[in-house]
């Protein structure tokens, strides 16, 4: 294997009627400018249902330029790819779409291209100036909007990223495809956004390029999928590494700050100090032992649910864990502090993490609930007496008379209608 | 793309998920239980709110017990969106607009009263928190990492014991 320079990859799935003369042609043209032995055709055959696997046992046989690449499970276009290369033996990685959508006479430029060591990774574009493409409108729109999202999102220069005909050398494809996460369509388009990122060098040139009848593609899979992917690969070089939890934190807290600054637009700050200060500081502690009661009823409750889970405990260590998770849930933004419990209660209790997280959900479930109907019944109370349609005017009223001092007042109390 | 192992996860999760609250559900006296205590422990929480009213002032009616009982679950259903640590501020917002909208309170007394009830509460959970850290020998910063590493972990689907 240690003779082969160059290794084309034909990504097969299910083209039996088409993959012999692919290859025929492929060989022959290989053949015209590369040196006899330099180079090999493996054919990454991914989990087909038809006849192809044979076909490409059979081609393997005959000629020992032919290589067969078989998986029972389908592995998707990308994860194919990945796993032929990582059989290949050449220095150069070549693959293209099995149907020679794009004209063969390209091959050499291709190839050559990355042989030459002047670049890393070539590829065909059918959207530049001097390309012959001619294909249908719909997959022009799609195609252009597509190629747009990937230049504006993920900063690439290319014009063409889904282009099946492409090269690129075994040190790009070793540094590349452990990061490339995506096995299906969007691999082409992730190994060319991340080269450029990592500042490979990338050429595009364009190619006369003709579709074929069925190319497998459509068009809810292209929009959703592919999107779905830009958005996914944008957040993972963007936008992730830049969040850390300082940022979350100060997103969070700024977040707080422009709602209570608001607030304070349409309330007198000194007004509503006025009232702090004003109220009797006794009752205040009194509200603080009345909140503290309801604690040990956590504690017993989450007992209660963890009994039935299977794992008896004891009330007061698990008012215990709450406070301390309710804690976390109070320092730490994005409910960080629910994981908290399920690491107290397995590391005090050996209660296992499933069942510490499991018995979290379930209560949350129960106080979801609990509101709710709580809400709920005040709610059909207010509806049943009109009471709704004066949370609306009030908020109306309070946006009218922001500028007054002390804000507004409704002279009656609900039930009075009653 | 669909992926097939994302989704056999997804569905093995919802299915623990699903399976964890039947256990609770499905025993009538389990369900009634915790059924109750969430709501008695509800319940405490409007009569916190309703002590810091009558410290405001406020004097105590059919109608203000039962706004508070709204204010207070609103409130909490605002911070089930997890934007502020403790849901600071989405709390305090929605209380203020159902007490302003629904009683004779003013807005900055509405605003004030929801303030104080919810730093009382967070108060008590914090102070609570730090006698539970020193008493079970727990450090927080510690808890928050080690979960995380367990969470990642408990993304493998697994069936409950």
């Amino acid at each position: 294997m240690s003779d082969r320079e160059v290794s084309v990859v034909l990504p097969a799935y299910n083209e039996e009627a088409t993959i012999e003369r692919t290859i025929t042609v492929t060989l022959e043209t290989l053949a015209s400018f590369l040196p006899a032995g330099s180079f090999e055709v493996i054919i990454a055959e991914d989990g087909c249902a038809d006849r192809t696997p044979e076909i490409a046992a059979r081609l393997a046989g005959e000629d020992d330029r032919v290589r067969h690449c078989h998986s029972d499970e389908r592995l998707g276009r990308g994860g194919a790819l990945e796993y032929a290369f990582e059989r290949a033996g050449g220095e150069t990685l070549v693959y293209f779409d099995t149907d020679l959508a794009t004209d063969m006479r390209h091959l050499e430029e291709l190839v050559e291209t990355v042989r030459s060591g002047e670049y890393d990774i070539a590829t065909g574009s059918r959207w530049m100036p001097g390309n012959e493409a001619d294909r249908p409108p719909k997959r022009t729109v799609s195609s252009l909007g597509y190629n747009w999202l990937v230049r504006r999102f993920l900063q690439s220069d290319l014009q063409d990223h889904q282009c099946g005909f492409k090269a690129l050398s075994r040190e790009v494809f070793d540094a590349l495809s452990p990061h490339v996460e995506d096995e299906h369509w969007f691999w082409d388009t992730e190994l060319l956004v991340r080269a450029q990122r990592d500042g490979y060098r990338v050429r595009e040139f364009p190619v006369e390029w003709e579709p074929k009848g069925d190319t497998k593609v459509d068009l809810v899979r292209d929009v959703f999928g592919m999107g779905s992917q830009i958005l996914r690969t944008w957040w993972q070089l963007s936008v992730s590494p830049r969040i850390t939890r300082r940022v979350s934190m100060t997103a969070g807290s700024l977040l707080v700050f422009v709602a209570l600054a608001l607030m304070v637009v349409y309330l007198e700050p000194a007004a509503v100090l006025d009232a702090i200060e004003g109220a009797d500081l006794g009752l205040v502690a009194l509200s603080g032992l009345v909140y503290l009661a309801s604690w040990p009823l956590r504690g017993l409750r989450y007992r209660d649910i963890l009994d039935r889970l299977g794992h008896s405990s004891n009330t007061w260590f698990l008012t215990g864990a709450i406070f301390i998770s309710q804690t976390g849930n109070l320092v730490f933004p994005a409910r960080l502090g629910d994981g908290v419990r399920a690491y107290v209660v397995k590391a005090r209790r050996d209660i296992p993490y499933p069942t510490g997280f499991a018995s979290l959900a379930v209560e949350r479930v129960f106080d979801l609930l609990s509101i709710t109907v709580l809400a709920g019944t005040v709610l059909v109370g207010l509806v049943a007496t009109g009471g709704t349609d004066r949370i609306a005017a009030a908020i109306a009223a309070e946006v009218r008379s922001s500028s007054r001092p002390g804000g507004i007042r409704i002279s009656s109390v609900v039930p009075s209608r009653r | 793309m669909s992926n097939d192992s994302y989704a056999d996860y997804v569905a093995g999760a919802v299915e623990q998920f699903v399976g964890d609250i039947e256990r609770v559900v499905s025993d009538r006296r389990a369900f009634a239980r915790v059924g109750l205590g969430s709501l008695l422990i509800w319940v405490v929480d409007v009569f916190t709110a309703l002590v810091v009213f009558w410290a405001f002032g406020e004097p105590m009616t059919v109608a203000l017990v039962a706004v508070a009982f709204f204010a207070v679950s609103v409130g909490n259903l605002a911070k089930v969106l997890p934007l502020s640590p403790g849901g600071i501020g989405l709390y305090e917002g929605a209380f203020t607009v159902i007490v302003v909208g629904l009683t004779t309170v003013a807005a900055p007394a509405a605003l004030a009263i929801s303030i104080v009830d919810h730093a009382v509460k967070n108060v008590v959970t914090v102070a609570g928190g730090l006698v539970s850290m020193g008493w079970l020998n727990v450090s927080l910063t510690t808890a928050v990492e080690e979960s995380r590493e367990a969470g990642d972990v408990d993304a493998e689907p697994t069936t409950p014991d």
